[in-house]
């Protein structure tokens, strides 16, 4: 077992060096560089020349005249020491600009996720307990619709409801007040209170489809000889599905949930750019565009890292989980 | 409780706990809005304070001899402001810019509010000599940065001396050249700047005045940013240090001239903090120092769809830039609510985009039909500009031909109102067969299968029409379907082109393109005359714009046109008197209608809403909001603005 990780954590190395070369080339491939980008950005929005007088000079501040190659050995040398390079679209380093916005993402992500299994595998059980009767029927509906609303369109409904009917601006994850301010009993119920919303719409798709696997697991699982037996032995129902059959019927949900660690970083974007939350996705899509090399950079070999480590967590779990899989390779 | 009632009664307690929980998202602002009626004190109770504890010297030491009173000439003002509040806004890039536009135009002369001339600044009075090769500024006595020191002559002189210092970035600017010579400085005392140029350079006053950006290059802080240089401190080598903290919007240490200084940026610049500048030189009618409004919070929002939601929310008390067109409905109707009035500016742009048509195009046989004035009328007479203003901007802009800003200074009197109405009218019609009849008058009868034209070489005659993808700039990706569409029903293939990043100004730049499109608005053409002299590589003339850049080295000679439209310009930099100045872009403009369209009109002349708090006053009812180089707001000295809620 310990063999095994050890082989599975040295084979991440070169992974990453080959996403970390990849992902840099790929970033750079459009024509034309951030600077580029940003005067055009300018002349588009305010049709004036006179806005980017000095925007030139900056790019030999930035090294963006230098060879491909050099860019790349230099951010990569920095970025083994914890040195990420400057973001040229915030002009800050990144270092202070991914920190807060990786706290909350992951934050929010843990939250759906535990919204997910919180309310998928109860109601997923529940309804297949109760197939084909009514309360089946009703969360085979709503699981149908949950699961083929999109989040930001939910996110939309939500926002344009919750402004219409109450008169509350569902945006960010703090009340104006509170942003910016240090962190205090107040600002973490006001935090509470704006999270709740997100951590719904990003989770309900999950939700919504994870209860259909594990209603489908669960039947498939209860139909088999062994539950029979456990109920000739007259054993009570309940400990009959809980002690039996969810306990087989629950391996798929554990590589699913392994699959899922990378989306905590990425699953929430598009919920995040129409609820203006302040995580990680959104900065991602915007360096990206804007072709802020060691931004986009440093975020997406966060990305991978989070990708490798839970596809490791998952293949362990499942390891521990099902005694049928072998470490050999 | 069976199973079922149990998961029941989690899920309707799991709604009871989201749906009460939503009931105070919103928790509101706690700053006050209702402020002491203090309009007796000569300046803010927070720097009252400041000096009876003795931290501040009193007002009398802290205000130049002869303080800058800010001019008050336009609708909107209302009465003198009482001191105090918090003015919050938006900004949706880290350098500041939407901010630096209202609060950070401190130069030497200033843009007037009408935009009709320039009015005194930092420096009292100026004067050139006969034949304007030397310009003597007289700066006002006694102002001082924001830590107290005096502002003097030294400032500019050591940013100029920077400038001739080759180790770093900083180099002479375009207006300190004249042939190519960089101008000298002499400051013979404290409060004299004297600039000596190789030859006559009259426009020196207009560049000082012109954006935020050259004032916040040559008002540099010497005192402070001394201690960074490496000639004057051995501890450092390079100037990276100094250049780092010469950056006005990354350093709250470095002092200012702003009327509120940066006290704070919150980590990643996603919120800045400014507060009043206790030694700020300008005042009102009555002697009260200005700024009326104590704090200023600004927000880094990139996201366009949040910022209009800040605004309906109420959150924003005054926001003049980064707002859409598109969300003016929602705007509107959120006005009851969010508690604010929307006050309409304008962009007071010619073109809303103007369609460049390359007059250097690489393919000699396109160039030479782009050569043909013919060609050009008849590619402007059929665009359908009501088409253009229906579908990108609901019918409310105005069809036109392109040109500068209506406003622009060079038209104010009847006769130029007269001469620009003809230029906004020239070939704007919509009108297929006269084009058609200009095309076939030159020839290009022939046409091939599918109905579109033969170029004389025998080849279809295609042109790309390269766009901004819709995902970037909607409307005028609308705009160029449009445009495609009528230039196909002349028989002319078009062939859109929407790559993604940096490519699209790459082949402006390089002078690759057949056709682009870019908005254009101007209100000074004597320091940026681009859109009507091709003396820069940009818009319609990117290969002759670069021969004149770089004095003929490169790019390629003037030709038909060009040529007169280039000795106009020269002529305009050795001209003496202002009159004659205007006269002659009046003749360039004369050039345009008659032998143009050089670039073609779509619509012109968008409004620009702006947001004003209903506790907020002073805001001008009117004003431009499109070119940047005249600094609107700042030039309406928004530090008169106050926050005041209806008694």
């Amino acid at each position: 077992m310990i063999a095994y990780v050890i082989r599975r954590i040295l084979m991440a190395v070169p992974t990453l060096v080959a996403i970390s070369i990849i992902g840099f080339v790929i970033i750079q491939l459009p024509e034309g560089d951030f600077l580029d980008r940003k005067i055009q950005e300018l002349q588009e929005k305010y049709g004036d020349s006179s806005s980017m007088a000095r925007v030139e000079g900056l790019r030999e501040r930035y090294g963006l005249d230098r060879p491909l190659w050099q860019q790349y050995l230099t951010w990569v040398s920095g970025f083994v020491q914890g040195d990420f390079g400057e973001s040229f679209d915030f002009e800050r380093e990144v270092d202070e600009l991914i920190w807060d916005r990786l706290g909350y993402t992951i934050l929010l992500s843990l939250g759906s996720m535990l919204f997910t299994y919180v309310t998928a595998i109860p109601l997923g059980i529940y309804s297949a307990m109760h197939q084909y009767r009514w309360p089946d029927h009703l969360l085979t509906l709503i699981g149908f619709v949950g699961a083929s609303i999109p989040g930001f369109l939910l996110a939309l409904a939500l926002m344009v409801a919750m402004f219409e009917g109450f008169g509350v601006p569902l945006f960010g994850l703090f009340s104006t007040a509170y942003e910016g301010a240090p962190w205090s009993y107040g600002k973490v119920i006001d935090f509470l209170n704006h999270l709740w919303i997100p951590v719904i719409v990003v989770g309900l798709n999950g939700a919504a489809g994870l209860m259909r696997i594990m209603r489908g697991n669960l039947l498939d699982v209860l139909g088999q000889p062994f539950v029979q037996t456990a109920r000739a032995k007259g054993l009570k129902e309940s400990v009959v599905v809980v002690r039996h059959a969810v306990r087989i019927a629950i391996n798929p949900l554990i590589t699913i949930f392994g699959m899922s660690l990378p989306g905590i970083l990425s699953g929430s974007t598009i919920v995040s750019i129409v609820l203006g939350l302040p995580t990680i996705g959104p900065l991602l899509l915007r360096s990206l565009l804007n072709e802020d090399i060691f931004l986009a950079g440093t975020l997406l070999m966060m990305f991978s890292v989070l990708l490798v480590i839970g596809n490791l967590i998952a293949d362990i779990a499942l390891a521990w989980a099902d005694p049928r899989i072998r470490y050999e390779a | 409780m069976t199973d079922g009632q149990k998961t029941a009664g989690f899920i309707s307690g799991f709604l009871i706990v989201c749906v009460s929980a939503c009931g105070d998202v919103r928790i509101k602002d706690s700053t006050p809005r209702n402020f002491p009626t203090n309009l007796d004190a000569k300046e803010a109770p927070m720097l009252a304070a400041a000096v009876a504890t003795g931290d501040l010297p009193p007002l009398e030491e802290r205000l130049p001899d002869r303080p800058l009173v800010a001019r008050h000439d336009y609708a909107g003002y209302e009465r003198p402001g009482s001191y105090g509040g918090t003015w919050h806004a938006f900004h949706t890039g880290s350098d500041l810019g939407v901010w630096k536009m209202v609060g950070g135009y401190a130069p030497l002369i200033r843009w007037n509010w009408s935009c009709t001339g320039l009015e005194p600044g930092l420096a009292e009075s100026w004067s050139f000599n006969a034949d304007g090769t030397e310009l003597t500024l007289h700066l006002r006595r006694g102002v001082r940065w924001s830590d107290g020191h005096p502002y003097t002559s030294r400032s500019f002189a050591f940013w100029y001396e920077l400038c001739l210092d080759d180790r770093h970035q900083y180099v002479p600017p375009v207006w300190c050249l004249v042939d190519g010579k960089p101008m000298t400085v002499e400051t013979p005392d404290e409060y004299t700047i004297v600039m000596k140029f190789a030859g006559p350079n009259w426009l020196v006053p207009l560049w000082l005045a012109t954006g935020y950006w050259w004032s916040e290059e040559y008002n540099i802080p010497e005192h402070y940013m001394k201690r960074y240089h490496p000639d004057i401190n051995p501890a450092y080598t390079d100037f990276v240090e100094f250049q780092r903290h010469n950056v006005s919007h990354q350093n709250p240490e470095r002092p200012s001239l702003w009327p509120w200084r940066i006290a704070r940026i919150e980590k990643g610049g996603f919120r800045v903090f400014l507060e009043r500048n206790p030694y700020y030189f300008v005042v009102d009618d009555h002697g009260r120092q200005l700024p009326y409004i104590d704090r200023i919070e600004t927000t880094l929002i990139p996201e366009p769809q949040v910022r209009v939601l800040k605004v309906l929310a109420g959150e924003i008390d005054c926001q003049f830039r980064d707002l859409d067109l598109r969300d003016l409905g929602l705007l509107v109707k959120g006005q009851e609510r969010g508690d604010y009035r929307i006050k309409m500016w304008k962009s007071a742009a010619g073109a809303e985009p103007a369609v460049n048509v390359n007059w250097d195009d690489k393919d000699p046989v396109l160039r030479g039909l782009i050569r043909d004035q013919r060609f050009r009328k008849a590619l402007a007479l059929s665009v359908d500009r009501e088409r253009c203003n229906e579908i990108a901007y609901r019918g409310l802009l105005q069809p036109q031909a392109a040109t500068v800003s209506r406003e622009a200074w060079h038209f104010s009197d009847p006769e130029g109102q007269r001469l620009f109405a003809e230029w906004e009218k020239a070939d704007a019609g919509f009108d297929l067969s006269l084009a058609n009849r200009y095309l076939d008058e030159m020839g290009l009868v022939r046409r091939d299968a599918q109905g579109y034209r033969l170029r004389p070489d025998g080849k279809r005659l295609s042109m790309v029409l390269d766009a901004p993808a819709s995902a970037v700039a909607l409307a005028e990706n609308d705009v160029a379907l449009i445009i495609a569409d009528g230039w196909r029903k002349i028989g002319i293939d078009v062939v859109l082109y929407t790559p993604p990043g940096a490519e699209l100004k790459l082949r402006r730049d390089l002078g690759t393109f057949t056709v682009h499109l870019h908005s254009e608005a101007e209100m000074d053409l004597f320091t940026y005359p681009d859109w009507v002299f091709p003396t820069v590589a940009s818009y319609w003339h990117p290969r002759t714009g670069k021969w004149y850049q770089t004095g003929g080295k490169e790019g390629e000679a003037p030709s038909g046109p060009m040529i007169r439209l280039v000795a106009l310009y020269d002529a305009i930099k050795g001209e003496s008197s202002l009159e004659k100045r205007h006269a002659l872009v009046r003749e360039a403009a004369r050039i345009h209608i008659d032998e143009g369209p050089f670039h073609i009109g779509t619509v012109g002349r968008k409004p620009y809403p702006v947001i004003v708090g209903n506790d907020f006053h002073n805001v001008p009812d009117e004003g431009i909001l499109g070119p940047w180089a005249i600094v609107a707001p700042a030039i309406s000295f928004p530090e008169q603005y106050f926050m005041e809620s209806a008694p």
